[in-house]
């Protein structure tokens, strides 16, 4: 990766506030190859450093601060597995929908019918 | 090597659910093993095509979102119900039916992460060659989830032209999210059109490969989802090309 690509997805992601983790929004709009590495993390659940430098044909300092962007803006987390340091992306939950409070309290009072039967 | 296969519309109405219970069984005849997971959680509705009745279904997804089992204990053996053809085995992950837990999914939300290690986790204890994901219609979190992790999106379209705008939406975010792989399937198509004509038009537009035209049929519409189509009229021209749509998904990748 030339300098000034990697400075772009440096500043790309410097930009973007913390967040709850990944939203799949999120993967539309970041730039290649941050949304191709998301993407193809989502897909193998789990990667090693190596995986991620071979994947952004990368040195490991390069590798390492990029990595370390996207878990300071929440949408990687670490993990270890015997031993072995992963990366994983952190997907953000979905929230529940605002609707008026009678309407859930009907919805509500609907669940524990249906709890008790 | 195990393939994700997500069947999508843009909306409702197009036969999503049909196509994926059709080609899901037709896979099975064909010896392999098939998941199927409904991922329609806000308007569930695959398991009565595989004759999964309301009272015997156990663990849905829903519980297993909601962490109150594993993701292989929603898995439903469904093969029985689908003839004496099938070679293979056809498991099911119903989402629930109860109007309460439909509310509380949507009041509540949940854990995006949990549904994308599910699906990895179900290929891996059934032993599946192929994973369906029977998707929203529409763009939401789960539907562009489910795309995002497909190898092979299969999208189903009518000859209407709201579909055909809301399809392109589709194809272009398969685009951007890099799916192997984008088939189209133009189902409900009347008889006064040429099958050949719809085929070329829909490919042109979208550069994409039609991997089915599936006529308007009364006999289909006669089931109402009381059963697998393929599997009541094996000689059909229906079921003819939803044999090439399984023979081209068997192929893919």
């Amino acid at each position: 990766m030339e300098k000034g690509l990697f400075n772009r997805l440096q500043g790309e992601l410097e930009a973007r506030e913390q967040s709850e983790g990944l939203k799949m929004s999120d993967l539309l709009e970041l730039s290649e190859p941050l949304s191709g590495l998301l993407n193809w993390m989502m897909r193998r659940g789990q990667v090693t450093f190596a995986d991620v430098t071979a994947f952004l044909g990368e040195d490991e300092a390069r590798t390492r601060t990029i990595l370390a962007a996207l878990r300071d803006k929440g949408f990687v987390r670490e993990i270890e597995i015997r031993g072995l340091t992963q990366y994983r992306v952190r997907l953000a939950p979905k929230r529940g929908r605002a609707l008026p409070s009678n309407l859930w309290q009907a919805l509500a009072e609907k669940i524990e019918n249906e709890e008790e039967r | 090597m195990p393939k994700i296969v997500s069947v999508h519309s843009f909306r409702g109405g197009t036969g999503k659910s049909n196509t994926t219970a059709n080609v899901a069984t037709l896979l099975a005849v064909r010896g392999q093993r098939v998941g199927v997971v409904d991922a329609d959680i806000a308007s569930p509705g695959i398991h009565i095509l595989f004759g999964l009745e309301e009272d015997k279904m156990g663990h849905s997804l829903n519980d297993y979102l909601w962490g109150k089992c594993d993701i292989q204990q929603t898995a439903h053996d469904v093969t029985a119900n689908l003839g004496n053809d099938v070679k293979g085995r056809v498991f099911l992950v119903p989402s629930s039916i109860k109007a309460g837990e439909i509310a509380r999914v949507l009041r509540e939300g949940y854990d995006v992460g949990l549904l994308n290690d599910g699906f990895r986790d179900l290929i891996q204890t059934l032993e599946l060659d192929v994973l369906m994901i029977d998707t929203h219609p529409g763009l939401n979190e789960e539907t562009l989830l489910s795309i995002a992790i497909s190898d092979v999106l299969l999208i189903i379209l009518r000859p209407d032209q709201q579909d055909y705008q809301g399809t392109g939406v589709t194809v272009e975010v398969a685009r951007k999210l890099s799916v192997p792989c984008m088939m189209l399937v133009v189902n409900k198509v009347p008889a006064a059109f040429p099958t050949d004509e719809v085929r070329a038009r829909v490919e042109q537009a979208y550069h994409a490969e039609v991997a089915a035209v599936l006529p308007h049929s009364d006999e289909m519409m006669a089931l109402a989802s009381a059963g697998v189509f393929v599997t009541r009229y094996p000689d059909h021209p229906i079921t003819a090309a939803l044999k090439q749509v399984a023979e081209r998904l068997s192929r893919s990748g």
